[in-house]
């Protein structure tokens, strides 16, 4: 008895003090308890809710809702924990309209059913809950109004956000982008094993960042647009990787303009040197033939009058000689005649063949079903490339020997230049280091090609162009 | 015998008076006539028909050239005998000339003191080429049959592309075959799709069942 007195004033304790409200209301919805809690919690004194309906407590929208639901709970009684059940509103004394929730327990004492509630006002809760969801609505609209591309990729590759923009430039909705694989569906096939090696990098940590990363994308209209991305890792609370956030730029239009300047630049380059060349041979050289020509005239007289002279006129004869062919070879180095009236081919063949003569190197010469037709900035682009190479491989390379092979695939031209000179090991510093291999980039370039550069110190290099003969999108 | 008569055609006067200059000595030849341009020098030959000999330029400005000069008037008055003098040495220059009808061919910028012998040469109907325009006319010959005539085959392979060859025959994978040669297998993949276009196979079946064939590897 006396175990059953202390439990009882232990119950009393916990719902005097307890700071959930407590409430317990019979089955004809009368309030027959309330503690301090729920008092204080719907602003009422001492027992002035005795006897009250329950309904008092609840909003005037939710009043009559909520009698029905307590008479169907009656019929019913099921135990109900906190936060599961709906949302209720609650009103204060004051007509202060307060979120609150309630679980609900129900006790039968001496044939009488009786429910319990529990509850707790969620007001704090619920403004913490609202300014968090202002606070995402504002990150969502910075995303959607960001001019980059913002996309989320689990470790898997899998697509967890993209912003508006993003799915702008792919011209997807939304929903068709979430969820997919993103090298699998949003990559042009040749490229996105690439792409694929360096995401698996930055998950496996052994890339922190990647900045200025570009990969073309795949539209839904199968275009390819140029993006140009800063990465990120995501990690969990553990430091695990947990996803990869990336920042895309469109720079198609960028490049494709920077690529038209480039291009511009070379063939007025090209222009202006086709334009001196045409002058010191048309110019200067009648002017040193026609020197030539007075000279020889005079020397029949000088001889009569001077026979002393003959050797310095014979010297005089030199020095035009020489002059003139220094020109000549000045106007055929900024533009080979042969190139612009007879192509390529014709072009390399003179070219190689002079090497040929100068009987330092042997170079050989090989084209293959080159019978197709090439634009002036292919052809020019081509020759001005393999003049390079050339240079490079006896210059840099001192090569005694060169491959120059010129081969018409089917829908590219490659051009292979390979020698038996003594190579170079290191790429990247060769790269940047005068080997004239920008240059070389820069025109393979502007005509759409790529290069690959293949070298071993002491075995020789090979470099090879390809050019694609047709249109692209390739950029 | 009478001396003879030649006419000058050259867009620039002082060519036309420097050439006129060193042939004030020569015996047995008199410079009749000068043209300026295409148009001239066929007004100039018609005029005079008994012409001997027209020394004649290649560029003759304005996009005019003497080439189809050269074929009009071969055509029309055949005996008359044209010396090609040019500053162009490129070989497609040379065989243009010559195919119009010219017989002679001095280069501008050497050779002028040959310039009396030419005109005689070409005035009785022989050919006459500067030393260079020789060289140019041998190299077309001697190149055109290594290059024209090299028949699709091995012997059109660098010794590479059959080291290469020999290798996939000989089964190793691209992998292999670069780390033999020290080459990249970017380069082993490369050389192997211009073996398949220069031996004209489809593929590298092919080029196994041809390296067979040629006995470059033992089976």
């Amino acid at each position: 008895m006396e175990n059953f007195a202390s439990h009882k004033k232990l119950l009393r304790a916990l719902f005097q003090s307890a700071a959930e409200g407590i409430i317990v209301v019979d089955e004809r919805g009368e309030i027959v308890l309330a503690n301090p809690a729920c008092l204080h919690m719907f602003g009422y004194k001492n027992t002035e809710l005795i006897g009250k309906p329950l309904e008092v407590l609840i909003c005037a929208k939710h009043k009559e809702a909520h009698a029905r639901h307590r008479v169907g709970f009656f019929k019913d009684p099921k135990n109900r924990p906190m936060g599961v059940g709906r949302k209720l509103l609650g009103q204060h004394t004051t007509g202060n309209i307060f979120p609150v929730e309630v679980s609900l327990s129900h006790m039968e004492v001496e044939g009488e059913k009786f429910a319990i509630g529990f509850i707790v006002d969620i007001s704090e809760r619920k403004k913490v809950e609202l300014a968090l969801e202002k606070e995402k609505a504002l990150a969502q609209q910075y995303l959607d109004v960001a001019a980059s591309i913002f996309l989320v990729l689990d470790t898997e590759g899998q697509v967890i956000l993209i912003n508006r923009k993003g799915t702008q430039i792919m011209g997807y909705q939304e929903e068709e982008v979430k969820g997919k694989n993103w090298f699998e569906h949003f990559l042009p096939k040749y490229d996105k094993e690439r792409v694929k090696a360096v995401f698996d990098k930055l998950i496996h940590g052994k890339l922190y960042e990647v900045e200025n990363f570009v990969n073309p994308v795949l539209t839904k209209a199968k275009e390819e647009r140029l993006i140009e991305w800063q990465n990120a890792l995501i990690q969990n609370e553990h430091g695990h990787a947990a996803a990869v956030l990336s920042s895309g730029v469109d720079i198609t239009e960028k490049r494709r303009a920077e690529k038209d300047l480039m291009k511009a630049l070379i063939e007025g380059q090209e222009a202006e040197r086709e334009r001196i060349a045409k002058e010191l041979h048309d110019g200067l050289g009648q002017s040193l033939t026609a020197m030539r020509l007075n000279l020889n005239a005079l020397q029949t007289h000088c001889e009569r009058i001077t026979p002393d002279a003959t050797e310095l006129f014979e010297q005089l004869k030199t020095i035009l000689f020489n002059t003139t062919q220094d020109m000549k070879s000045i106007a055929r180095n900024l533009m080979p005649g042969v190139l612009r009236n007879s192509g390529l081919v014709k072009g390399l063949e003179y070219l190689c063949q002079s090497l040929n003569d100068l009987n330092e190197v042997k170079v050989h010469f090989q084209a293959y079903q080159m019978d197709r037709p090439l634009d002036s900035s292919q052809s020019v682009g081509l020759y001005r490339i393999a003049q390079e190479l050339i240079n490079n491989a006896l210059k840099h390379g001192k090569a005694t020997e060169i491959h120059v092979q010129l081969i018409g695939h089917q829908k590219s031209v490659m051009l292979m230049v390979e020698d038996d000179g003594v190579g170079f090991e290191d790429n990247s510093s060769t790269k940047e280091n005068g080997f004239g291999l920008k240059n070389i980039e820069t025109r393979v370039k502007t005509l759409n090609g790529c290069s690959f550069i293949d070298s071993h110190a002491g075995k020789g290099t090979s470099v090879t162009v390809e050019i694609p003969l047709y249109e692209t999108n390739n950029l | 015998m009478s001396p003879i008569k030649i006419l000058i055609v050259d867009d620039h006067k002082m060519i036309r008076d420097g050439i006129r200059a060193s042939l004030l000595g020569a015996t047995g030849i008199e410079v009749v006539e000068e043209a300026a341009s295409a148009q001239e020098a066929l007004e100039k030959v018609a005029q005079q028909p008994d012409l001997d000999v027209i020394v004649m330029d290649i560029s003759l400005g304005e996009g005019e050239d003497g080439i189809s000069v050269t074929k009009n008037i071969n055509d029309q008055y055949p005996g008359v005998k044209i010396l090609a003098m040019s500053m162009h040495d490129e070989d497609a220059h040379v065989i243009k000339m010559l195919q119009a009808g010219a017989i002679g061919y001095m280069l501008k910028d050497q050779g002028m003191s040959d310039l009396v012998e030419a005109i005689k040469t070409v005035a009785v109907g022989e050919s006459f080429f500067s030393k260079d325009v020789s060289e140019i006319l041998m190299r077309q010959f001697v190149h055109k049959k290594s290059v024209s005539k090299a028949k699709k085959g091995i012997a059109d392979l660098t010794k590479r592309e059959i080291e290469i060859l020999k290798m996939i025959a000989e089964e190793y994978t691209n992998h292999e075959i670069a780390e033999k040669l020290f080459i990249s297998p970017r380069t082993v993949d490369t050389h192997r799709r211009n073996l398949i276009l220069k031996l004209n196979v489809k593929n590298t079946a092919g080029l196994v069942k041809y390296a067979i064939s040629q006995q470059l590897i033992d089976i």
